[in-house]
């Protein structure tokens, strides 16, 4: 039967169903945006790590300061600069808990250990430090908010819709930052009494100026690139143009951009507090630290080194992390 | 393109107005008198704000202000025995604009060097070794570096003077100092614009056509990353020539830096105005130039700015 | 910061006390040993300062870079050499009257730089001009402190009929060689050497009228009369004397040149001291200890007369009217690890108003010797907590805040912590707010009584206890405690009217330290002190209490 039925017929073929829709079926797994950043964000082994640190800088800045019995302001002058010293590590010269070759615990009488050392005014310099981190990034937390918030927003306006609208934000903006951001910090602390809240405004106030002049610098350079035009002749809105694909676009130099504003906010404080004008004493941060430290940067360095050592890490770790997040969001290295 | 020039240069002085008349303003609340010797009594005080019209309306000062401005006097410093602002700001300002300059140029050209060959070798060794210097260099204040680089370069080995503004040896250490953070600013901009710019189609174009290497580094890429350097750069100039004040003090050089500080703590009213103005122009002009320069190096920004 | 009033309220420690040209220290250093002591060839010396010349005017400069440029430059009727007054310009000891209320002084022939000689009636402009509202003078009240006749009512804006005019102040040229100076009452203690100060010396009326708005502007702006000319000044960098070889007493001056440099930053002058650009640089603190490490025997120290104390307002905050706390806050606090450890440059913890080692008595004793040495101590910390819980019971209250108002700048942030601590440890319940602020803005806060304590220091004008004391009398503009005692205030007002007893005088003022701190109306912290670090080459460098900051007419420098 099989033999005789050798030849093939027509009728033997069935027409299959085209189903129109199954041609735009994607075949692979549906990946969002986001599902596929974080992905690819969690590849990249450097950004992860900074990650880490950053949560541990955090952690510590949160729990730091009660892990040993000192707290931040606590004074004694028996025990005024006093170099590091773990006794479990003062095998190690810079936990020995000596200067120059002298063991100044010995000299004061001192029997506990100061991991970080002490002041001047005797207080413990670990305590502190994280205290002080937490204040550093506090101030740096808002610095970036508002940088984001306003400066995007700012710049994006400014440099999409140009003309008109650019000419005139971009002349208050001129205004803005011709006038030193001193006179009018001074003014508000002379006004606010210093402290955390005319430092972290002064900031604020000043801070945003640098992103927004990146973002529009951004946009005018992405606005004339061809799937900016394909999208306005597709007919989308501007909203859509800004959110769905300049800004996008020009996520990393945001990315970078924050990540200098941390530094900066940081550092202005650390300024403020060179000129006498920063954090108010007892309280500390990363930046009043160093600059304490800083007087005394040739007879004590460790002073200086540890609140620096971790103003380093974070931001060795925030430009890991930025890196990582700029590449995680590249449209041309998805895959 | 001139008419555009014109255009912005009336824009430059309105804003320049707008700033003299905001610093004005706010000097009227600073609190206390230029007049700080507290053995002074407050009829002496009231005497002295009489002889520097001081006791008149607001307006009245701010109109005799802005003739006087007018006619080149910016006054008399409170501070230095009523010496005219506008020569003592001529005197240090230069010092301090050599210092602010030298600083970017060297920081600028390094910069972009250093950015370029991090950029072309992402991900590898040199990348690393690119960026951790430039974040260390961003992260810790020129102060620190000024402070060590004194001791070390200055008292231990005495290869050069441990202050001073005089002859290019004493220049060496403060240019460095400040040069550092300029440095690491612009590597790290200029790597991530590399990064970016060589991902770009034209770039992928180019490598296809079959061009050599060196010809895509140096005639594409190169030159597109270069815009947002130039960006950061206007401010940054401003801002470096006068904020090199902790630099100038640390290495006792005599530019205005320090001078702006202890104007705005006494209340120096004519002298903080006369140095608000000098910096305020300086950004305004900064800003016009990038402007200006953004057309120049990419074309397709039309400098009217209008939309595409 | 960098302009401060001279000797006065000057919260502007950092200067003061980081001085390379130093605040007032007392003595001088006269350290023979080491290297020869024949003249080296190049006499030269190099120094730094820690801020420019703010006026070479006289009738403008109140601070201490001014008046030492100005007192190294020009000459008066004494000059001041380790804080003796030796006759300059007046050619010895002048005539008195009997009744001590004039006093004729012979002039010495001494030329200013362009060749005219020096004549009573340049002195005569010079004292004018001082009382002259129109030339903006702003220590002219020294004239008043003096008793110089008319000086109090023609300075003071008030008096209709005597108000600038300097034409009736009590100084008369009655020759091109003669002066006569009268007096409102008798002569004062303090008189000769006061006249070292250079608000007292003469003026050339055609040169300043000539030079217009220029006057004193820059070096070639001056007329000299000094043991040095000033030859070069470059605003912000530095200035250079050289040698007056004109003067009287050219032959008793060895530099020929001495240049300042003008470096803002501690570490940068300590730095210069050891790679040897610079002779000599005021410590503090932790530079002390270093340098005592490795360069023990170039380390000096004296006592100055600065005093430094905190303002307790019971004007404005009726708590601080208590007693019992103002005694509590004096005993809470301990001054003597504060000024060891934060200071460690000679300055004492003080519980008194007048300084030791400034004034002398009629009777040659110190101040401070007649009095208690060590002050008026208010007790220990036990002592601060037994007076708080009185004035807990007394006021009602359980907690206390405090403002704390300091000038800013970064050591205040030390010592205003240690400050703060003291009393917030020692008296619990009490919590202590720091409100740093600059000196303008300072100043505005402490005379309107915005603050509860505000540290506070004050430097001399004159060489007498008095210029400590008439501070504190009710309603004084300077003494913003709002304390006020009848029995101080007549003391106070017998001392300065009895010039002519000198020793019923001085014990009117050693009775008004003791009413007024029988009341505690501020907190004496301490004494300021003076450590530097000088060249074994150079001699005869000094830092009096009085006078010239730094003196170094008489310097020479050794073989080295």
């Amino acid at each position: 039967m099989a033999a005789a039925n050798e030849s093939i017929t027509k009728d033997m073929f069935l027409p299959a169903e085209l189903d129109q829709s199954a041609n735009e079926k994607i075949s692979g797994e549906v990946v969002s945006v986001w599902k596929d950043a974080f992905r690819r964000f969690v590849q990249n082994k450097g950004a992860v790590a900074s990650l880490i640190i950053v949560i541990a800088i955090v952690l510590m800045a949160l729990i730091g300061p009660h892990l040993n019995n000192y707290g931040p302001t606590d004074q004694d002058l028996n025990r005024s600069n006093l170099p590091p010293r773990i006794a479990a590590l003062s095998w190690l010269p810079f936990f020995s808990g000596k200067e120059d070759g002298i063991d100044v615990y010995q000299q004061h009488g001192i029997k506990k250990d100061f991991w970080f050392g002490t002041d001047q005014l005797g207080r413990d310099l670990w305590s502190r430090t994280w205290d002080g981190t937490q204040i550093s990034l506090i101030i740096a937390l808002i610095a970036t908010l508002v940088d984001v918030f306003i400066g995007v927003t700012y710049g994006g306006i400014s440099g999409y819709f140009g003309g008109r609208t650019d000419n005139i934000l971009q002349r208050i903006l001129e205004i803005i930052s011709g006038i030193p951001s001193l006179v009018w910090i001074i003014l508000l602390i002379l006004v606010m009494k210093p402290g955390l809240i005319p430092i972290t405004i002064a900031i604020m106030a000043t801070n945003w100026i640098a992103m927004a002049r990146i973002v529009r610098g951004e946009m005018l350079k992405l606005k004339n690139q061809e799937f900016v035009l394909a999208s306005t002749s597709l007919g989308a809105s501007h909203s859509r143009i800004i959110f769905k694909h300049m800004i996008p676009n020009s996520l990393g130099m945001i990315i970078i951009n924050t990540m200098f504003s941390i530094p900066s906010a940081i550092f202005f404080e650390a300024f403020l507090s060179f000129i006498g004008l920063g954090i108010r004493e007892p309280q500390a941060s990363l930046g009043s630290l160093i600059n304490s430290g800083y007087e005394v940067l040739q007879l004590h360095p460790y002073q200086t080194v540890y609140p620096g050592l971790v103003i380093c890490l974070l931001l060795i770790a925030f430009n890991l992390i930025g890196n990582g997040l700029r590449d995680a969001f590249d449209p041309k290295l998805r895959h | 393109m001139g008419r555009y020039v014109l255009k912005r240069l009336g824009y430059m002085c309105v804003t320049f107005y707008v700033v003299i008349t905001l610093t004005f303003l706010s000097m009227k609340l600073l609190p206390g008198t230029p007049f700080q010797n507290p053995k002074l009594s407050p009829v002496q005080i009231n005497q002295l704000k009489h002889y520097y019209g001081l006791d008149q309306p607001v307006a009245v000062q701010y109109v005799k202000y802005l003739w006087n401005l007018l006619h080149g006097d910016m006054g008399g410093s409170f501070q230095f025995g009523n010496e005219s602002v506008s020569t003592l700001l001529m005197a240090k300002f230069p010092v301090s604009m050599d210092l602010g300059l030298e600083a970017i140029i060297l920081g600028t050209i390094f910069g972009i060097l250093l950015g370029i060959i991090a950029g072309l070798h992402r991900g590898k060794v040199l990348d690393w070794g690119t960026m951790v210097f430039s974040v260390l260099g961003i992260s810790i204040p020129s102060f620190i570096f000024a402070g060590v680089l004194q001791y070390f370069l200055g008292v231990y080995v005495q290869l050069f003077p441990v202050a001073g503004w005089n002859g290019p040896s004493s220049h060496v250490l403060p240019v460095i100092s400040l040069a550092v953070g300029v440095l690491a600013e612009v590597a790290l901009f200029m790597r991530t614009e590399m990064v970016e710019v060589i991902n770009q189609d034209y770039i992928v174009t180019a490598q296809a056509k079959g061009l050599s290497r060196a010809a895509i580094v140096y005639k594409h890429a190169i030159r597109n990353a270069l815009i947002p350097v130039v960006t950061i750069l206007g401010p940054l100039t401003a801002a470096i020539i006068t904020g090199s004040l902790v630099i100038e003090s640390i290495f006792g050089i005599p530019g205005i830096g320090s001078q702006y500080v202890s104007s705005i703590t006494t209340n120096d009213y004519p002298m903080i105005m006369g140095t608000t103005e000098l910096y305020a122009g300086l950004f305004i002009l900064s800003i016009f130039v990038v402007d200006i320069l953004y057309g120049i190096i990419d074309p397709r920004i039309r400098v009217s700015g209008g939309r595409a | 910061m960098k302009k401060k009033a001279k000797w006065s309220l000057v919260l502007s420690l950092v200067l003061a006390l980081s001085l390379v040209l130093s605040a007032c220290g007392g003595g001088t250093s006269s350290k023979k040993s080491g290297s020869s002591t024949s003249l080296a060839k190049d006499q030269t010396l190099n120094l730094a300062a820690t801020a420019d010349i703010p006026t070479l005017d006289p009738n403008l400069a109140t601070d201490t870079t001014s008046t030492n440029v100005i007192a190294m430059t020009e000459s008066g009727l004494t000059r001041m050499h380790n804080n003796k007054y030796h006759w300059d310009l007046a050619a010895g000891a002048p005539k008195v009257s009997a009744d001590k209320k004039t006093v004729t002084f012979k002039l010495r022939d001494q030329k200013w730089s362009d060749g005219k000689a020096i004549t009573a009636q340049d002195f005569v402009y010079g004292w004018h001009r001082q009382n002259d509202p129109a030339a903006k003078p702003a220590y002219n009240f020294l004239f008043a402190a003096a008793s110089i006749k008319n000086a109090a009512k023609i300075e003071d804006p008030t008096n209709k009929k005597f108000y600038g005019k300097y034409n009736e102040l009590g100084i008369k040229a009655l020759d091109s060689k003669t002066l006569q100076i009268t007096f409102e009452q008798p002569m004062p203690p303090f008189f000769y050497s006061i006249l070292s100060q250079p608000q007292f010396y003469p003026q050339r009326a055609d040169f300043v009228k000539k030079q217009g708005k220029k006057y004193a502007q820059g070096a070639s702006n001056l007329l000299y009369s000094g043991p040095f000319v000033l030859s070069s000044w470059n605003k912000g960098s530095g200035w250079t004397y050289k040698k007056n070889k004109d003067y009287w007493n050219a032959k008793a001056t060895k530099l020929n040149t001495v240049n300042v440099q003008v470096q803002t930053d501690i570490q940068t002058r300590v730095n210069l001291y050891k790679t040897d650009k610079i002779a000599t640089v005021g410590l503090t603190g932790e530079y002390v200890t270093s340098l005592k490490k490795t360069n023990a025997d170039e380390i000096h120290t004296a006592l100055s007369p600065s005093m430094f104390f905190l303002y307790i307002n019971q004007k404005t905050n009726k708590n601080l009217k208590n007693l019992n706390l103002r005694k509590a806050i004096n005993a809470a606090i301990d001054r003597d690890s504060f000024v060891k450890v934060l200071f460690n440059d000679g300055s004492v913890g003080s519980n008194y108003v007048v300084p030791k080692g400034y004034a002398v008595g009629p009777d040659g004793k110190d101040f401070r010797g007649a009095n208690p040495v060590s002050g008026y101590s208010a007790g220990t910390a036990k002592d601060a907590k037994a007076y708080w819980n009185k004035a807990k019971k007394e006021l009602g209250i359980k907690k206390l805040n405090l403002n704390f108002l300091s000038s800013d700048g970064a050591q205040y942030k030390q010592w205003d912590s240690y400050l703060a601590n003291q009393l917030q440890k020692n008296l619990p319940g009490v919590t202590v707010t720091i409100n740093q602020q600059p000196w303008a803005n300072y100043l505005k806060l402490n005379q309107s009584f915005k603050f509860d304590l505000a540290f506070s220091g004050w430097f001399p004008d004159y060489q007498d206890p008095m210029t400590y004391l008439d501070m504190w009398t009710s309603g004084n503009p300077q003494n913003t405690t709002g304390w006020s005692n009848k029995k101080f205030d007549s003391l106070i007002k017998s001392a300065q009217t009895e010039t002519g007893n000198p020793s019923k005088r001085w014990n009117d003022m050693l009775a008004a330290e003791k009413t007024m701190m029988a009341d505690y109306p501020i907190v004496p912290i301490y004494q300021g002190g003076e450590t530097w670090a000088q060249k074994p080459f150079v001699k005869d460098l000094s830092y009096p209490s009085y006078g010239p900051q730094v003196d170094f007419v008489q310097t020479y420098i050794t073989k080295h």
